[in-house]
């Protein structure tokens, strides 16, 4: 029996359907033919640099069918992939994951390989000029004699297929690694296999059953966990991926336009994009026609806003999915009417295929219906572990009795849940420190580390509240050396040279010191309160 | 003069930003980190507290790259569509 693997899905629908469109951007198409080609050129040039079977390479690309064409090059290369965030990340975070990583090898292209170089620090640019870099476009503004090494993969080099010659993966092997933020004020890498993936993807192609000649959105930015979905299940089927620019997803109505003229019949985002959408896209009901699945991820599902698109879109089919980028989507639940009617909260569902949910309470024990606890994950379609992190990647799993008949390890998500009257588990909140904001996670204490080395910072704490519409709010509690220079527009700047944007706090507020409990810890539930008092 | 003061306020208000530390120069992404989200937020009270429609420019108001060009496009679009001026409303 031979393994099948994520590449394989290419593999396959290139020799069904050569000539199909697989990818479309701004006007232009790449058939599965020229995706497979492609990527077979950038594994050679990967290849020839010296990677080896098992290593991993960064990606530094923007959302574009290169992007996808250097995922699958380093699958070939039987490698593993490390998509980097180039829209929402400062250069200073990228860096830091190409240090974490410890990777030898960069895909990337002239304009993103300046931006990193021209954002470096002298010891990061030492480090820059010892990876292996291989540009997959442009790199007549670089001045090359600065790196080791540094190659071209041209689009008109012959294929050379040296990945055929080489060991060739397994499924237990990873595929890719995406990295998320960390409570240490360090991202961690999720280390994804070829099983976790396919688990997922086959899944999605058994349940929601997606043809050949349908077209998908890539709405998520690819280092984001969503766009496993928008990459893999596309391709598995031979379908088109039409990748949208974050400028046309900001905008409502270009969004909606997009739809419409893509003929799209797809779409997997979180609900927010919706949200903006009801309210500005000038979208009359029954506007988008080819939609025929709306999937929802990564944010409390809001059963108005449900009610909402609903209306929108008559004919499409609705679903919610839940996961963690540990667990890839674990659980689902599709979504009828009256989901959107009811004021309680809409359910995360039923565990997908081959995949065990469980409610563990506090003290232990497997929750039954209607009682409270940690939702924990098993089976294939859960992570290998944290990258370079074997401590961190054995705090999330927790030994199991063996009378519960559920093998010996769960994945605990921290997400609190509970199962309804109805067998289906519905979200409660967090049991720790993380928040998501438009599916982004979000470790608070990565924010305070960051906010502590400040100069101007004394003390620095950082709480979650909602607005008046749910919505989560991050709330920057600060006491300072010199309050005279002090600005929480400068704030706000300094923690958007070093964090993600959706990391920013929302309100920051100067204490002359912060309130404490009786252990002299700081209490948080009264910053919280603090910061209510001033929405 | 006025609608800048206005407008700052509202976005001090939605965006917890002092109302003081705000200027034409800042960039709406980079400066003040401002999504989408926020934008369509800022437009809808806009709406609300100075009776301007902007419902047929908030792709205009999305592309703004600094807080000036925010300005500047709301009072000129404020001084164009009062609400109530376009046709329905």
């Amino acid at each position: 029996m031979s393994d099948f693997l994520l590449q394989h899905y290419l593999l396959r629908s290139a020799e069904r359907c050569p000539d199909q469109t697989a990818l479309r951007f701004e006007g232009r198409e790449l058939s599965y033919g020229g995706l497979l080609r492609r990527s077979i050129q950038i594994s050679d040039a990967l290849i020839d640099t010296g990677m080896e079977p098992g290593e991993t390479a960064a990606i530094c690309l923007d959302k574009s069918p290169q992007a996808v064409c250097a995922m699958f090059g380093v699958l070939f290369t039987a490698g593993a992939y490390i998509p980097l965030d180039t829209s929402y990340s400062p250069v200073h975070r990228m860096l830091t994951i190409l240090e974490q990583s410890g990777t030898r090898f960069l895909v990337t292209d002239g304009a993103n390989l300046l931006k990193l170089l021209q954002g470096a620090n002298p010891e990061q640019l030492e480090r820059l000029r010892l990876l292996h870099i291989l540009l997959v476009e442009g790199g007549a503004e670089l001045d090359d004699a600065d790196f080791g090494m540094i190659v071209q993969a041209a689009p008109e080099q012959p294929l050379r297929h040296l990945y055929k010659s080489r060991r060739q993966p397994i499924s237990e092997d990873l595929a890719y690694i995406l990295y998320t933020s960390g409570s240490t004020g360090v991202p961690k890498g999720v280390m994804i296999t070829h099983l976790n993936a396919r688990t997922f993807i086959d899944w999605c192609c058994g349940y929601f059953k997606p043809e050949g000649h349908e077209r998908f959105a890539a709405i998520a930015p690819f280092h984001f966990d969503l766009s496993v979905f928008d990459i893999f299940v596309p391709v598995a089927v031979g379908a088109t991926l039409v990748l949208l620019t974050a400028e046309v997803i900001q905008h409502p109505a270009r969004f909606t336009k997009a739809i419409e003229q893509g003929g799209i019949s797809w779409v997997y985002s979180v609900p927010s994009l919706w949200a903006a959408v009801v309210q500005y896209g000038r979208l009359p009901a029954g506007g988008l026609p080819s939609l025929r699945g709306v999937l929802f991820a990564g944010e409390v599902l809001q059963p108005k806003l449900l009610h909402q698109v609903m209306e929108l879109l008559p004919e499409a089919d609705f679903y919610n999915l839940y996961g963690l980028i540990e667990t890839n989507v674990c659980t689902y639940y599709p979504l009828s009417e009256q989901d959107g009617i009811h004021g309680t909260p809409v359910p995360i569902g039923y565990p997908c295929g081959n995949t065990g949910v469980v409610v563990v309470t506090a003290d232990g024990r497997l929750a039954g219906a209607g009682e409270e606890g940690e939702l924990c994950v098993r089976g294939s379609i859960v992570m290998k572990g944290y990258y370079r992190n074997p401590l961190l990647t054995e705090q999330s799993f927790r030994s199991i009795p063996p009378n519960w008949g559920l093998g010996d390890k769960l994945y605990c998500t921290g997400d609190m849940a509970m199962v309804n009257e109805n067998g289906a588990l519905v979200l409660i909140g967090r049991k720790d420190a993380l928040i998501k904001r438009s599916g982004f996670r979000i470790e608070l204490p990565e924010i305070e580390r960051v906010l502590h080395d400040m100069e101007n910072i004394l003390d620095a704490a950082v709480v979650d509240i909602q607005d008046g519409e749910g919505h989560p709010l991050i709330c920057a509690a600060v006491v300072v050396h010199e309050a005279g220079s002090f600005t929480v527009l400068g704030l706000k700047q300094a923690v958007g040279k070093l964090l993600p944007r959706y990391m920013i706090p929302d309100m920051v507020h100067v204490f002359d010191s912060f309130p404490t409990g009786g252990s002299g810890k700081v209490d948080r539930q009264q910053l919280k309160h603090e910061f209510r008092k001033r929405l | 003069m006025q609608m800048q003061d206005k407008l700052y306020e509202i976005i001090a208000s939605v965006c917890y930003f002092d109302k003081e530390e705000l200027h034409p120069g800042l960039s709406v992404e980079d400066d003040l980190a401002i999504t989408s989200v926020m934008i369509v937020e800022i437009i809808a009270m806009v709406e609300s507290r100075l009776g301007v429609n902007l419902e047929e420019h908030v792709d205009e108001l999305l592309s703004c790259e600094t807080l000036g060009e925010l300005t500047a496009l709301t009072a000129e679009l404020s001084s164009e569509h009062p609400q109530g001026s376009l046709p329905g409303r």
